[in-house]
């Protein structure tokens, strides 16, 4: 079939493709601006830390993290693997309900369920008061109670917020099994259990680690959590030397320690991705019939399916509802309309500029589709598995050198000093925003412009509409329900941020995730319950976006 | 053929187009004259798709040169783009636009005059393809016949100086085909606008053009009105391209051909030594005069019926006779056949 990029382009100066080419470039290039600064700085560094850093702290970050890593990684693969294969191959009460309140953590971000069971499970709360009400305890002394603000706790947090990646890829894979070869098992002799450990898991393994690699990142990136229960991860590094320390150039270093990790988890993503095409049977086979469970085995899938989403959803939405009406008066500062405010125009700026760049890009490399286009377009791509401490540092060295520059001329010019301009701004954190999120606006706009025949815009061209036109009157409509949803993920995720937000924003300036860190982080929940509880509710949005979509699946030929 | 006719709606002047190593159209040069359809007929793969695709500017010219209404498009200078061709092109697909209605399809080309005189000009068109009714409909809720004829309403809207067509009737369904493509052909003759309409099906170029070119492996084998690509094809190729053929072995001496079934003129006094002689399937001719044949299979097919003959020497031969009283398998035939509908090939001639 033809290819769109086989549409000829006009090779002269300041074409409309040639606009769209060089347009599309300085996008791509300023998204991975980012990633390229961190890099620099840390490979030529001002005063080289390396050897100090290896000698002290660096360790110690590295095997935190991975330790932390791989017991959210096994945390995850067991509920998510789990309650995937038990809703798509199997039936129970609530089984369908499941299917979709399984994605209901994805609503909060780890901190706040951090600060949430901290609360309910510290000395004074209200678990340990009652135990030792119930026991007559008295002090710490009497009784052992497991201290949630360790590394264990940490990973307890994120397996209970990020197994959703887990959930959702593997439910996917296990429903596009087909049934032949769970069948083929079955006959062969192997029971249930043989035949998802022999099979369904092998199939599933693909889709099962594209999830992990999701939820790894996410991991990474989590500064609110690690930084309550003082677990010493990569991403605590960067702030703790860049804060603390007020060594710029150490953070950058730790940070290019993350992007070496990133790097991996992104490596192991795409190699997995492209294997699932492999492994994905063709849509007309027949599904597998689902097991009807009966008796205490069926209560008992139930009961697994239940935990996650009352331990990950139910506890922390009800914990925050009723700290936000019984505390009403502390939660509600005269400040939280401001930081409110804040948030949403931040995630709506940052949302809109961010699907227009991408869309900008993605339209770019449909017109011209040259090598290093597609090349640059996959550079840029790459923020989404940058941690936000990473990002900032490689936001914060080029544009304080801007600054300076600038400064620094405009004085020995003008005698004016111009001070910062952009760094300490809220176009710095907007920027970061837009790298860290630009991988999830440009991958909805791309398959959404791929599933646009080619012909709509040859077809548009020889009616005499130009490729401007041609985007404005034939792809634009075309792509509206994806713009939207690529525009909701995106302010959703915005609200959420945290860490490069912490790190960038300008002096006083608050938005909510900000506000229920600072609050939440000194044990004061109660005053930031109602911040914490906007962020989920809006955190619900991409949830019942994703719902319709599962709710397709299901009602798909069984 | 080097200064741009204004009579020329469409002129490909030795184009050669390559894809990496794969040369899709080897020099290549084609005329379509005013009001002239011209069909580009090959098997898949031929090529012809891509020289549609230059003409309408969608693919960027490598060697040669187009002109499109005596001007040169690509070749010369800076190529024009698609959008200033003023080529109205169908696509296979329709390529309907599926957010809008079909008379806001229609009108999408339409820039002169208010929005007006534009819906007024669509409404003219789609009455000319008997789709008004369906002005208000969208394209998901049309048939693919009626996809068509929006398509073809909406390429004609801008008064294109030329018509691009890319398998314009594959997507519809036999039954429906000819209907619709009689009824394009009464529409662009209507409209006068000279057509290059590119097809795999040898059929329809025989029913659409006023003349046919043959495409092959990116070269043009043959260009002639339809009747002359059947009665004199210029190699065996074109001739099975356009209908079954049965081949003979012989040699050629003072223009002629002896054959098992007697003698054919080569037309050509020069042609010596081996040579094919090609006899259409409904030239052979069954009855009381002629060389005799047994019959080893016959079968009747509606309009004609079709006889597996094998003649002495050991060549068999594949006849169509009308009517559905065939002879029956074993029985012996005389078989002669239709100068008209033979024809002889020299060795070097491509054939299959």
């Amino acid at each position: 079939m033809v290819s769109i990029d086989q549409i000829a382009s006009p090779r002269r100066r300041l074409t409309a493709e040639g606009i769209w080419q060089a347009g599309g470039f300085v996008i791509a290039l300023g998204v991975a601006l980012p990633i390229a600064a961190v890099a620099w700085i840390a490979l030529f560094p001002e005063e080289n830390i390396w050897p100090h850093l290896f000698e002290t702290v660096l360790w110690d970050y590295v095997v935190t993290t991975l330790e932390l890593m791989l017991g959210v990684a096994v945390g995850t693969i067991i509920i998510g693997v789990g309650t995937g294969w038990l809703v798509s191959t199997a039936d129970f009460p609530g089984r369908r309900w499941f299917q979709w309140a399984l994605m209901l953590p994805l609503a909060a971000p780890t901190y706040i369920v951090a600060y949430v069971y901290t609360d309910m499970l510290e000395f004074a709360g209200p678990v340990q008061s009652a135990l030792r009400a119930m026991f007559g305890w008295e002090t710490v002394r009497d009784y052992w109670f497991p201290d949630i603000r360790t590394i264990g706790g940490a990973i307890a947090m994120m397996v209970l917020t990020l197994y959703p990646y887990v959930y959702l890829l593997s439910r996917a894979a296990f429903l596009e099994q087909a049934a032949a070869s769970a069948e083929a098992s079955r006959t062969l002799g192997a029971g249930p259990w043989r035949t998802f450990f022999r099979v369904a898991l092998p199939l599933a393994r693909p889709a099962v680690v594209v999830g992990v690699a999701l939820a790894l990142m996410e991991t990474l990136n989590d500064f609110g959590t690690v930084d309550y229960f003082a677990v010493r991860t990569l991403t605590a590094g960067v702030f703790n030397v860049w804060l603390q320390m007020g060594n710029v150039g150490g953070g950058a270093q730790i940070a290019l320690v993350m992007l070496g990790f990133v790097v991996l988890l992104i490596l192991l993503e795409r190699l997995q991705r492209r294997r699932r095409r492999y492994y994905a049977m063709s849509m007309r086979q027949k599904r597998a019939r689902r097991r009807r469970l009966t008796g205490s085995s069926a209560w008992l899938a139930t009961l697994a399916c239940l935990a996650p989403v009352i331990l990950g959803f139910a506890v922390p939405a009800a914990v925050l509802l009723r700290h936000a009406l019984v505390h009403a008066g502390e939660s509600w500062s005269s400040r939280f309309p401001e930081f409110a405010v804040n948030s949403l125009l931040l995630a709506a700026g940052s949302a809109l500029l961010c699907v227009a760049l991408a869309t900008f890009l993605a339209y770019a490399v449909r017109l011209q589709g040259g090598r290093w286009l597609r090349g640059a377009a996959r550079v840029a791509s790459l923020g989404y598995a940058v941690p936000g401490a990473v990002l900032a540092v490689g936001i914060l060295m080029p544009f304080g050198a801007f600054d300076n520059a600038v400064d620094g001329w405009m004085r020995d010019t003008f005698g004016i000093s111009t001070g910062l301009l952009l760094s300490g701004t809220v176009a710095a954190v907007m920027f970061a925003y837009v790298v860290r999120f630009f991988a999830l606006s440009y991958g909805s706009l791309e398959a959404g412009l791929g599933r646009i025949r080619p012909s709509m815009e040859m077809a548009a061209r020889t009616l005499g509409e130009g490729p401007t036109g041609t985007l404005a009157r034939v792809h634009l409509p075309l792509l509206r329900g994806t713009l939207l949803t690529a525009l909701l993920l995106i302010f959703v995720d915005v609200m959420k941020e945290l860490p490069a937000t912490l790190l960038l924003r300008p002096f006083n300036f608050d938005t909510l995730a900000t506000y229920v860190y600072q609050f939440g982080s000194s044990e004061q929940l109660e005053r930031s319950a109602l911040g914490a509880l906007s962020i989920v509710i809006v955190g619900l949005l991409p949830v019942i976006l994703l719902n319709r979509t599962v709710a397709r699946d299901v009602d798909g030929p069984l | 053929m080097n200064t741009p006719s204004t009579d020329t709606a469409l002129a490909f002047v030795g184009v050669t187009h390559r894809y990496g190593r794969t040369v899709a159209v080897d020099d290549l040069s084609l005329d379509v004259g005013a009001g002239e359809v011209v069909c580009l007929v090959g098997p898949s793969g031929c090529g012809k798709s891509t020289t549609l695709r230059l003409a309408a500017g969608l693919e960027l010219l490598q060697v040669g040169r187009i002109d499109i209404g005596g001007r040169t498009v690509a070749g010369k200078g800076p190529p024009v783009p698609p959008e200033a061709r003023r080529t109205g092109m169908v696509f296979q697909d329709f390529a309907l636009f599926p957010h809008l209605s079909v008379i806001d399809n229609v009108v999408f080309g339409l820039r002169d005059g208010d929005s007006g005189e534009r819906r007024r000009r669509g409404a003219d068109l789609l009455e000319r393809v008997g789709m008004a009714r369906y002005a208000e409909s969208y394209p998901h809720e049309l048939s693919g016949g009626e996809q068509q004829r929006v398509a073809l309403a909406r390429a004609l809207a801008p008064r294109p100086k030329l018509m691009l067509m890319d398998e314009p009737f594959s997507g519809l369904d036999t039954q429906l085909r000819d209907a619709v493509r009689d009824d394009t052909l009464t529409v662009l003759a209507e409209a006068r606008t000279p057509t290059l309409l590119v097809t795999h099906d040898p059929r329809e170029a025989m029913r659409m053009a006023d003349r046919v070119a043959v495409l092959r492996d990116g070269k043009l084998v043959q260009v002639a009105a339809p009747a002359d690509i059947y009665d004199r094809p210029a190699s065996l190729f074109v001739a099975r391209f356009f209908g079954a053929v049965n081949t003979l072995v012989g040699m050629a001496r003072d223009g002629e051909v002896e054959t098992p079934l007697g003698k054919v003129s080569t037309g050509n006094k020069d042609m010596a030594g081996r040579v094919v002689v090609g006899i259409r399937n409904e030239g052979l001719l069954l009855g009381a005069e002629g060389t005799s044949a047994s019959v080893l299979f016959s079968r009747v097919l509606g309009p004609y019926s079709v006889v597996e003959l094998q003649v002495g020497g050991g060549a068999r031969l594949t006849a169509h006779i009308p009517g559905t009283e065939p002879p029956e398998p074993d029985s012996v035939v005389y078989v002669d056949f239709d100068r008209d509908r033979a024809f002889v090939f020299g060795e070097d001639t491509p054939n299959k």
